[in-house]
Formats: structure tokens, C-alpha cells, sequence
């Protein structure tokens, strides 16, 4: 099974300079939890995730020491870090170093790929040009049609063995 | 006078080299360290009629291996006890116990980095106390510069208080034959001293920044330090091991007079390691990545057979020749140049292969009938003193320097001098004037 046969053809896109409020705003509109961040050329610059804002607001030595967040946690101080980045762009939060497939890549790659980067959003990109993304309900359906599961949620995008 | 002979240059001219490329920070010290033992072992430097070159070298390295092998066993046993939260979790319940007084705060992180170094040495504890300070600085809106600062500095005096607080105090005492409480009255007593004066320098020089601080005491109030603890099996089982073993090295002197049963301190701290990873269930292949950090130990390597190079080809004899012929055989006046001319040169160099050629020298001195005994202690203190006096000073400010950065602080180097460098000739010139009044008056 290869990339062309799973992606989903539309990806939801917001502009670098945009700020973390407005990418958040887009998602609960979009109903996505990952965005794919585009440059002034709408050239593909890095993807941002629900996961990649939540982890702004939480302190490095919080990240590495789970029993430090448990036990320093202040009144108030969550809604102090919302508002800390929540006017910053995306481009500083977002990962630059970004996974992307085309459309001949296989399955399996792509799944490897998430397990080993924890990847919520990767995108499809053929000579430059973005055509879409897979995100993990793209790897569910995949899985579905897989096990030949009765109503498989990939019927929508008409699979092709 | 000693004679030098071309092995001599060589020598000279690699340890003149790896110094260029420690300062310069363009190659990873322990790359350069390495190489630098190897070119002298493959230059014949260390060829005897009955030893290979590559012999006699190693042969610095054994004499050496329980240094190794104490610092490779508190690796692991501090680590595998890290894991409980036990250290975080007295941090914590320190800062909540302060009353939130920003003078206070920076009481408590300066004496429980000198009391955690004082302990098990400043790598580990500025891995544990760095980045509570940094979550303090941001949740309490600190200036960060006076805390980490004072961190810096007792973490770094921190390592001349007893033979287990730092490597190269252990490898000063141990070549020498310092006991335990030697090293405790001597440099111990001076390091509280320095420590005093340290905090009220830093209280002095921010104390507008510190009287501007408002820390509400609501903001601290749902700090709860238990919940740092996240294993309780290694905090009930793996700290008492820890005590144990500290105990032990300390105690090690009275049990060999007292029961004739002579402990060391890799056997100590390597039984009591490996102990710890049986009774924790800890797979070794994955201690070892982890939790020992080898470029510490090849640094060591390296640099023993560098210096054995100096010492083997009596390069060091002429140094100690020099600073003999310099000072007239006045020990006080050697005293003051060691403490304050360590200090120094340890503020801009790595001060292990400093440490370690001067303690070859001063042994020389001693074999030409000096009495040196108050110049091991200016040597430790120097050394240690000026650890702190610049961000490249030594291994643990690096290491700090790299967490800070990350939170988007960026202390300009000359900044930093300029609040340092006061502070670390004051120390050195403490340190000569107490070891004066007890050693010469």
C-alpha cells in the first residue's frame, strides 16, 4: 500500500507568521489537531501539532522530570504560560525539521517513521508542491482496510489495493 | 638540575598543544586528550630497555584506577538514587520552607549546592539543582543571574572540601596520602569560610535586584515536595546505600587503624553501584550508557599519560626547579602563589590537567626537602576557587551554561567576569591569608 492510495488530499495550512492563538483557533474551527506551516512563497517551511503547543507551555525541566511537575506546580501558572506564548508565531514553536512523504513511499515507511519521531502530521509533498497529509487517522484507516474491517473509515477516500 | 632530553620537547610541545585546543574549545577536550596520549605513546616517549612505550604509559593509568573506579561507582549510585526524586524532593521542601524572602532563597540553593557537592561532587548536583532554579526563576519571576551565580560559585568551592567532593581532590589526596579529616580541617574549614563570604558578596552586589523581588507566599503554596518522589522502593533502600557507602570512605582511615580491614573508595563506591543495580533490577548495558559519563573518565586517562609523559621525561622537575628557584625556597611565598596563581589559571582553563601537573611538582619540591604541606591545600583551593570565575571554568558550568541558555538567558561572558572575578581573588586571597596565620605565624 503506498502513500497515494491513504493521504488525505486536503491539508489545513496557516501562514508562519501567523500567531499560536490564531493556529489553536484554526484547529478547534478546522476540527484538526495539526497544521501544515507555510512561507510568504506558500512553500512548505514545518508542521505544528496540538501536542507541539501543548508541550510550549510546559517547562523544559518539567519535560525531563515528571515528579518535578507534580511537585512545583504553581497556582495560576498554566494560564501564565497560555498567555506567555499564546502571541508569539508559529514559526518558533513549530518543527522545522519535519518528516514528508511523497506519493511512492509505502505503509510501512510512514509508520516507522511516526513511531520513532512520535509524528502527528506528515505532509505529502510531490516537487514541492503539497499535496495533502497523513495524519494517524489516515495510518487507522489504513490499518482498517488492512484487517478488512466491514465499514473501514478509508471507504470515503475509495481505497485501491 | 634535571637533564631534558628530546622526549622532554616532545612532551613539552603535546601538552602545549592539547592546552591550545582546550582553550580554543574548537575540538571535544577528550578527543584531544587521546590523541595526545597516543602520539606520546607512539613517539616512543615512554620506552624503557624492559617496557614498550605503550607499558610504562598504562602504567599511569593503573596506578590511577581506583580514582576511576570511585568516580565511575558514585556515577551510578547517585544516578540510580537520583531516580527516587529524593534530592529534588529536599530542594523543594527547603525553597517552601524559606517564607518566600528572596535573600533566603538564594541562602538555601548556595548551601544545598555546597552541602550536595561537599557530598558526591558538582556534576550531579548542578544536574539536580540547575533546573529547579530555572523553574523557580520563571514561576517566581527571579533575576536569574544572582542565583545561578551563587550556584555556580558553591558547586565549584564546593569540590575542595573533602577528598569525595571532587576527582581532582580525591586524585591530590590519594597521590599524596591525605586522609579524609586532613583534608576536611584543612580545606574544609577554609571552604565554609569562602562559602560565608561568597553569599554575602552575591547578597551585596544584587541586593537592589533582590529587594525588588515579591515573591507571594500564595505562589509557593502548592509546591508539594513529596510528590518529587517517584520511586519509593530505590528512596527506602537505594539512600541508605548511598549513606552507607559515603560513610564508609569517610570512615575508611579509623577502620584500617581500628579493625586493620584497609577499604578503598572504587571498591567502596563500585560494590555499593553494583549492589544498588542487583537490588533494583537495573540492566547494566543501560546503566553504563546512561548513567556513567566516560568522557569524564577518558579526559582522565588522556591527561594521566600526558602528564606522566612530563613527569617520566623530568619536565616537571623543572618545574618545580623554576618555582622553587623563583620563590628562594620561601614557602609562604609559594603559598600566596599557588592559592591566588591557581585561582587564575583556573578561571580560564580546564583546571584538571593543571591539578594534576602541580601535584607532581609540588611532590618534587617535597622530594628536594621543602616542607609543602600548606601548598596541597592552596593548590586544592586555588583550583577549585577558580572554577567558578568564568563560564568555561570548569566541566559543571558548562553544563549549567547550556540549561540557562536554553531558557533564553544569554549572560554575556565579560558580565560574567566582572562579577566574578572580584569575588574569586577575594577567596584566594582569604585562602593565603588563613592558611598564613596557620601555617606561618
Amino acid at each position: 500500500m503506498l502513500i497515494s492510495d491513504i493521504y488525505h488530499r486536503s491539508a489545513v495550512t496557516i501562514e508562519h507568521t501567523k500567531t499560536i492563538r490564531e493556529a489553536l483557533s484554526l484547529c478547534i474551527k478546522e476540527k484538526v489537531n495539526g497544521l501544515v506551516i507555510l512561507n510568504d512563497d506558500r512553500r512548505v517551511v514545518g508542521v505544528l501539532s496540538v501536542q507541539d503547543i501543548a508541550a510550549a507551555t510546559i517547562p523544559n525541566q518539567f519535560r525531563q522530570n515528571i515528579g518535578m511537575a507534580a511537585a512545583m506546580y504553581k497556582k495560576g501558572f498554566f494560564h501564565e504560560m497560555c498567555a506567555e506564548i499564546q502571541d508569539r508565531p508559529v514559526s518558533v514553536y513549530m518543527r522545522k525539521n519535519f518528516e514528508y512523504v511523497n506519493l511512492h513511499d509505502n505503509i510501512m515507511e510512514i509508520t516507522a517513521e511516526f513511531l520513532k519521531n512520535d509524528l502527528y502530521i506528515v505532509p505529502v509533498i510531490e516537487n514541492g508542491e503539497l499535496l495533502g497529509i497523513v495524519t494517524r487517522s489516515e495510518i487507522k484507516a489504513a490499518l482498517a482496510y488492512g484487517m478488512n474491517l466491514a465499514d473501514h473509515p478509508q471507504k470515503k477516500y475509495k481505497l485501491k489495493q | 638540575m634535571p637533564t631534558l632530553t628530546l622526549f622532554s620537547f616532545i612532551s613539552l610541545a603535546v601538552l602545549c598543544i592539547v592546552y591550545i585546543f582546550l582553550i580554543t574549545e574548537k575540538i571535544n577536550k577528550v578527543i584531544v586528550a587521546i590523541l595526545g596520549a597516543a602520539l606520546l605513546i607512539v613517539s616512543q616517549v615512554f620506552q624503557t630497555t624492559d617496557q614498550t612505550s605503550q607499558d610504562t604509559a598504562f602504567g599511569f593509568i593503573s596506578h590511577n584506577l581506583d580514582i576511576l573506579g570511585f568516580v565511575i561507582g558514585m556515577m551510578i549510585l547517585v544516578g540510580i538514587v537520583r531516580e527516587s526524586g529524593i534530592f529534588e524532593a529536599i530542594a523543594i521542601w527547603l525553597v517552601k520552607k524559606i517564607n518566600a524572602n528572596p535573600f533566603a532563597l538564594l541562602a538555601v540553593l548556595g548551601f544545598l549546592t555546597l552541602g550536595m557537592t561537599a557530598l558526591f561532587s558538582n556534576i550531579p548536583t548542578i544536574l539536580i539543582v540547575i533546573p529547579i532554579t530555572l523553574v523557580l526563576i520563571k514561576q517566581l519571576r527571579l533575576p536569574y543571574f544572582p542565583y545561578i551565580f551563587i550556584v555556580l560559585v558553591m558547586a565549584n568551592i564546593g569540590g575542595a572540601m573533602t577528598p569525595i567532593s571532587d576527582p581532582t581532590t580525591y586524585y591530590q589526596a590519594k597521590t599524596v596520602g591525605l586522609s579524609f579529616n586532613e583534608v576536611l580541617g584543612n580545606s574544609g574549614i577554609i571552604v565554609m569560610v569562602l562559602s560565608v563570604v561568597s553569599y554575602a558578596y552575591t547578597a551585596l552586589v544584587f541586593r537592589k535586584d533582590l529587594q525588588t523581588v515579591k515573591i507571594s507566599k500564595d505562589s509557593i503554596a502548592f509546591f508539594r515536595p513529596h510528590s518529587a518522589i517517584r520511586n519509593k522502593k530505590v528512596l527506602t533502600r537505594g539512600t541508605p546505600i548511598l549513606i552507607l557507602a559515603i560513610l564508609l570512605m569517610i570512615s575508611k582511615g579509623w577502620i584500617s587503624s581500628t579493625f586493620g580491614i584497609t577499604l578503598d573508595n572504587a571498591t567502596i563506591s563500585l560494590t555499593a553501584a553494583f549492589f544498588a543495580m542487583l537490588l533494583f533490577h537495573r540492566d547494566p548495558k543501560k546503566v553504563f550508557t546512561d548513567l556513567i559519563d566516560w568522557e569524564i573518565i577518558f579526559f582522565f586517562m588522556g591527561l594521566f599519560i600526558i602528564v606522566g609523559a612530563l613527569e617520566f621525561t623530568q619536565v616537571i622537575d623543572l618545574l618545580s626547579h623554576a618555582l622553587i628557584q623563583l620563590s628562594q625556597g620561601n614557602v609562604q611565598f609559594l603559598t600566596g602563589l599557588i592559592a591566588i596563581g591557581s585561582t587564575i589559571i583556573s578561571t580560564f582553563i580546564d583546571n584538571v590537567p593543571y591539578n594534576i601537573t602541580m601535584v607532581g611538582a609540588i611532590q618534587v619540591m617535597e622530594k628536594n626537602g621543602l616542607w609543602v604541606y600548606p601548598l596541597w591545600w592552596a593548590l586544592n583551593l586555588g583550583t577549585s576557587i577558580g572554577g567558578a570565575g568564568s563560564p568555561i571554568g570548569a566541566a559543571c558550568n558548562v553544563i549549567a551554561f547550556g540549561q540557562i541558555h536554553r531558557e533564553g538567558h544569554h549572560p554575556k561572558f565579560g558580565y560574567y567576569l566582572k562579577i566574578a572575578l572580584p569575588l574569586i581573588v577575594l577567596n584566594g586571597f582569604i585562602t593565603f591569608v588563613i592558611l598564613s596565620l596557620r601555617y606561618f605565624s
